[in-house]
């Protein structure tokens, strides 16, 4: 039953939230057994996670059976399946894992693990809190796993209403203005998000799978098996280049939003500030690479035409964002809002990575596809990486604040001195987010910027000259808090060493920063495959797109 | 034909099966004796008259239930009954199911409220049994005069129904209000049905279209032809009556204050039930009088005129639902914002090309949306017809849930604060976790997040007016509109997610204790539980909504043997040789759906 990807997929959607609803079954006083009783649930999805990694990239052999029928049915991905869900609009439930997905689902159920451990903190309501938790673990599961956009869309949406509590009732002093706004800004995004859905469901002839939409868009039949004379009429509706155009500006929005990037981001250092410390290392560390995951997932896979308009835009953003999130992060006197802003910034990087295309005038096939490549998966690495670094960050943030009750940069300093063994944890994190060799920040940055090169070398110039500034804002921060004379700000008296608890949050996520920096072909191995055959997808609809302008002007009459 | 040549007609074509078929109605109309008699025989001491209306209005959905059943699985044709005055097809029957489920509801919940006090409760459960009777009849109406008969006899009761709380000058004035309003629309609309029926020299609902366009085509389809001239007029009357019963504006005035003094059980009724006949209404009036050939610039031109007006009630709808603070006026304007989404289907029913009437024309562009459909060129366009009603469906099946979940909490809240405001939801969360919950779901549903029912209802409407928009493209501005009012009923309905969640109680205030296994919390549940589902499983009501909305199209066999459909008219008039495919449709849907 472990070996079967059908039930590790579907458990990994599902355990979360069915497990949250037994924290109903506790009375609301037994907090501790509440506490564990999450934290197990956490710890048996992550293990779950871990078993599906384990399957899909042929560690464990998986039941020949279904193994055979997975892969047969879907040559694209690692693992796949796909269930009837609502026949009368061709809806399905399908879940699938490939390069880009797998490493995201380990970092979710790590991530929300951790943040369970780090959501001891919270003493108000902690049954609903925690239950909220899951709830959104499911959610996040289910953008990761969704093959199938109709299904993609409900979860991006079951994220909502959680994190808006989540923010609302256990966030900082202006935490309604904080939710609201996430809760807004994300909608706005989702209702982009429904106008691509319902124009590709239209040209797509009611289709909501990704792959056959993938498939049409390239101008290839929606079905492996399946006659390219009969898809013709869907394949030329699809593989329309201003429809195409029109459904990538609606996914950009959509996703640059919760992404987020730069005139789209305002929500997020309001959120950050305001949300509690699990809250925000789930909403810094996950929630934001969702928006990076729907381009590789969704917009660049069935809009390659209207991506190929708009790589070159992506990637200015991306340096835009780099260095406007770091001067602003250089500008901040709260410790979270710089963090915050610090995540603008070092998402940026990963919108250079996607955008990192160029074609070739007369065939369209992508110039130097190994830049190409080496940019999706700087894009998926970054992603993870920030994904540790910045939870990382929020925590180290977190613990200094349920000590001092305050974050005003200007009022630390000096708590190495108090807390020296914390501080050297901190310290690290905080390089990694600096993006110091050897530590996980420096691969996905480094490799973005290399792979912008041969877009425009004044794009790597800018990603260099964020590093810069990125470290500038880092240590300057490192300064102000930790080194100087003994801290003599408010609270002094509860400053102490962490405890046991908190030791494992930060030597876990400082022990993936390092192992990431040192050996990151352990990730990239698993990303790279897909990200070559991403390029090889828009490679060819591309060329196929000018070879058929070609074609019709040679011979207009033909048309 | 002679009257006494119609008795003898209607006496010797079946009436008993009519009157079988028509069982429901019967029904109804004997527990509304059985109401009114067991008070004058004192009978209310020992059982309560709700227990009675229960009964009966339980037998009558059983009985309706059984029959939309049997005429799904034995595929039974639509049948025209009492000499063309009825059409009973699976659009009727589903319905029929859908308004009697609603009055059990509505008579559970006003046991539970306590509006109607035992004195007064034979009344109560007369006009509301009176008015679902005439509500009935609207979805089956296939003649024009049948069609303002019904519309009549479920609005006097509602008068009444708004003027319940006697004692109080608010409910009084609101009864006067929607008496005013109501009389005069009803005018309107009488006003216009005799026009058409002038026009077409029949009320027969399945003929008038292609009369009308048979009449249009002597002098041509221009303003300057008087017979187009006194169909605008018609139709823009007809419309204005429909238009106050659905509450879209600029007819929606009296909907706040109706809703604001009448009794919460009253709104429920109106946003609910009476909304939903309306439409369907709406839908064969629609479906009836639409025309091909040379009206379809013209119709085409209504239904552009329909999509505007929807978008101006949906965001007018938002924007002043922001204001209230009292919730049974935001109720009212939420019902009137949903009304405008509900709109959007009749605009896409109101093309020619795409309600099947010109089959010739339709077949370009529009999409498919999904493979089973895809059979013939003809069949791809109606299929949009098919699922703009499906989504109707879907839509007014999810609005009973969510809208009679908001009101039971309404109802339950009140009882206990004796207020109706915001403010009284404040701090719910922390006393009666449970309505909480329920309540959020009702509202996540009205702002149509997944995964509830509102968010699949609202996917299906947006998904048919895309397709429509490559027939008329200021369809697409209508989407738009649309979509973005998810945003504004967004901030609406997020105020009372603050109150319930993240506030305190005001200080003084009552607290609201409903005890967990109590019958109120139970039925909260019960309502709530299908806002969730209907948006997880989607499939049962899906089928079983796009069976009803194909029936529309379906051929029927009437007393006499002639065959006669809803929308086949064009078999008459010489234009329409490939009318036929509009069974096409019907046939190709049904062959997909029960493969």
């Amino acid at each position: 039953m472990f070996a079967d990807p059908q039930f590790l997929m579907s458990c990994a959607l599902f355990l979360p939230v069915l497990w949250g609803l037994g924290l109903f079954g506790f009375p609301s006083r037994a907090v501790s057994a509440i506490r564990w009783y999450a934290l197990a649930g956490a710890c048996c999805e992550l293990a779950i996670t871990v078993q599906l990694a384990g399957v899909a990239l042929g560690w464990i052999d998986a039941s020949p059976a279904v193994n055979a029928s997975a892969t047969s049915l879907r040559n694209d991905i690692l693992l796949g399946m796909s269930l009837p869900w609502i026949p009368t609009w061709n809806v399905n439930y399908s879940l699938g894992v490939d390069g880009f997905s797998l490493p995201l689902i380990l970092l979710t159920s790590l991530i929300f693990a951790l943040s369970i451990v780090a959501s001891w903190s919270i003493k108000t309501h902690i049954r609903g809190f925690l239950f909220l938790l899951l709830l959104l673990e499911t959610g996040v599961m289910g953008v990761f796993l969704a093959l199938d956009f109709f299904l993609f869309f409900v979860m991006w949406e079951v994220m909502l209403l959680p994190m808006y509590f989540l923010i609302g009732l256990w966030g900082g002093p202006r935490r309604e203005y904080a939710a609201i706004k996430f809760f807004l800004y994300t909608l706005a995004g989702g209702v982009c998000l429904l106008m691509a859905m319902l124009m590709v469901y239209s040209a797509s002839g009611g289709s909501f799978d990704l792959l056959e939409l993938a498939r049409m868009a390239q101008g290839q039949a929606p079905q492996p098996g399946m006659d390219l004379d009969q898809g013709m009429a869907l394949t030329a509706a699809m593989g329309d280049t201003s429809l195409q155009w029109r459904v990538f500006v609606l996914l950009l929005i959509a996703f640059l939003i919760k992404l987020p990037a730069v005139p789209l981001h305002t929500w997020l250092p309001d959120a950050h500030v305001e949300a509690p410390t699990p809250v925000s290392m789930i909403l810094a560390g996950i929630l934001l690479k969702l928006g990076g995951y729907g381009f590789l997932r969704i917009a660049i896979p069935i809009c390659p035409l209207g991506f190929a308009e708009w790589a070159w835009f992506m990637v200015a953003l991306g340096v835009f964002c780099v260095l406007y999130g770091a001067l602003a992060a250089l500008a901040q006197s709260d410790f979270k809002r710089l963090v915050a802003y610090s995540s603008v910034s070092h998402m940026g990087y990963v919108l250079m990575g996607l955008g990192a295309f160029r074609f070739q005038e007369l065939t369209g096939a992508v110039l130097n596809p190994d830049f190409s490549t080496m940019g999706l998966s700087a894009a998926t690495f970054q992603m993870v990486a920030h994904g540790i670094v910045s939870a990382g960050m929020f925590f180290v943030v977190g613990v200094l604040y349920d000590r001092v009750k305050h974050r005003d940069l200007r009022q630390f300093g000096g708590i190495a001195s108090l807390q020296p063994h914390f501080s050297a944890i901190a310290a690290g994190i905080f390089f990694a987010g600096l993006g110091l060799p050897g530590l996980c920040g420096f691969i996905g940055e480094a490799f973005s910027i290399f792979s912008v090169w041969h877009v425009d070398r004044f794009f790597s110039v800018g990603g260099a000259l964020g590093m810069i500034l990125t470290a500038g804002y880092i240590l300057w921060a490192l300064q102000r808090v930790y080194l100087g004379p003994t801290y003599t700000g408010p609270n002094r008296e509860y400053l102490t060493e962490i405890n046991f608890r908190e030791y494992t949050v930060g030597y876990l996520l400082l022990a993936f920063a390092i192992g990431l920096g040192v050996y990151p072909a352990i990730a990239l191995n698993v990303i790279e495959p897909a990200s070559r055959q991403l390029v090889q997808q828009i490679s060819g609809s591309q060329e196929r797109q000018l070879s058929l302008n070609r074609a019709s002007i040679e011979s207009p009459l033909d048309k | 034909m002679k009257l006494d040549d119609l008795f003898a007609d209607f006496l010797a074509n079946g009436t008993g099966r009519a009157l079988v078929l028509l069982a429901p109605e019967l029904l109804l109309c004997a527990t509304i004796i059985a109401t009114l008699l067991w008070r004058l025989l004192n009978l209310d001491r020992y059982v309560p008259v709700a227990a009675i209306a229960t009964l009966g209005v339980v037998v009558s959905l059983g009985w309706a239930g059984w029959q939309l059943q049997a005429s799904i699985f034995q595929l039974q044709p639509a049948e025209i009954l009492f000499t063309g005055m009825i059409r009973l097809d699976r659009f009727a029957l589903f319905l029929r199911v859908y308004l009697l489920l609603f009055l059990v509801l509505q008579i559970v919940l006003t046991t539970l409220g306590g509006i109607p006090d035992q004195e007064d409760s034979p009344d109560f459960y007369t006009m509301l049994c009176g008015a679902v009777v005439g509500l009935l009849l609207m979805t089956s109406a296939h003649h024009l005069l049948l069609v303002f008969l019904a519309l009549e006899m479920s609005s006097v009761p509602g008068y009444v129904l708004a003027g319940f709380l006697k004692g109080r000058r608010q409910s009084s004035e609101a009864a006067l209000k929607f008496v005013i309003f109501g009389s005069a629309s009803a005018g309107l609309l009488l006003f216009g049905v005799t026009l058409i029926c002038g026009l077409a020299g029949t009320g027969d609902l399945s003929l008038v279209g292609s009369r009308l366009e048979a009449v249009i085509s002597i002098d041509g389809a221009t303003l300057a032809n008087p017979a187009l001239r006194t169909l605008l007029l018609a139709l823009v009357m007809i419309f204005a009556g429909m238009a106050f019963k659905l509450s879209l504006v600029p007819f929606h005035f009296w909907c706040p204050d109706v809703f604001h003094g009448a009794a919460a059980e009253v709104g429920a009724f109106l946003s609910i039930a009476s909304k939903g006949a309306t439409l369907a209404l709406l839908v064969r009036l629609v479906l009836g009088m639409v025309a091909g050939g040379e009206l379809e610039a013209f119709w085409n031109l209504l239904a552009q005129g329909l999509g505007i007006i929807a978008a101006i009630t949906i965001t007018f709808g938002n924007l002043a639902a922001f204001g209230q603070t009292n919730i049974k006026r935001l109720m009212a304007y939420s019902t009137i914002a949903h009304a405008g989404y509900l709109l959007i289907p009749i605009a896409v029913l109101a093309i020619p090309a795409l309600a099947g009437v010109d089959q010739i024309a339709s077949t370009v562009t529009v999409a498919p949306s999904t493979s089973d459909v895809l059979q013939t060129q003809g069949v791809v366009a109606s299929s949009v017809a098919v699922r703009a009603v499906e989504s109707m469906l879907y839509y007014i099946v999810v609005t009973l849930f969510m809208n009679l979940g908001v009101f039971s909490c309404l109802i339950l809240v009140r009882n206990q604060t004796l207020g109706e405001s915001i403010d009284d939801f404040r701090g719910l969360a922390s006393q009666t976790p449970v309505l909480a919950v329920a309540m959020s779901l009702s509202l996540a549903s009205l702002i149509g997040l997944p995964p509830t029912g509102g968010f699949v209802a609202k996917l299906m409407l947006f998904s048919s007016l895309y397709d429509a928009g490559a027939k008329l493209p200021l369809f697409y501005a209508v989407l738009i509109v649309g979509v973005v009012n998810i945003l504004l009923s967004l901030l609406v309905y997020l105020k009372l997610f603050r109150a319930m969640f993240f506030d305190q109680p005001v200080e003084g205030a009552p607290p609201v204790r409903i005890a967990p296994f109590s019958m109120a919390t139970m039925f909260v549940v019960t309502v709530s539980i299908p806002v969730l589902s209907l948006g997880i499983d989607v499939s049962g009501l899906s089928r079983l909504s796009r069976d009803a909305a194909v029936s529309l199209w379906d051929q029927t066999q009437d007393e006499s043997g002639k065959t006669s459909s809803q929308v086949s008219q064009l078999n008459e008039t010489p234009v329409a040789g490939e009318s036929m495919q509009g069974n096409s449709v019907s046939g190709g849907l049904n062959n997909g759906d029960h493969q």
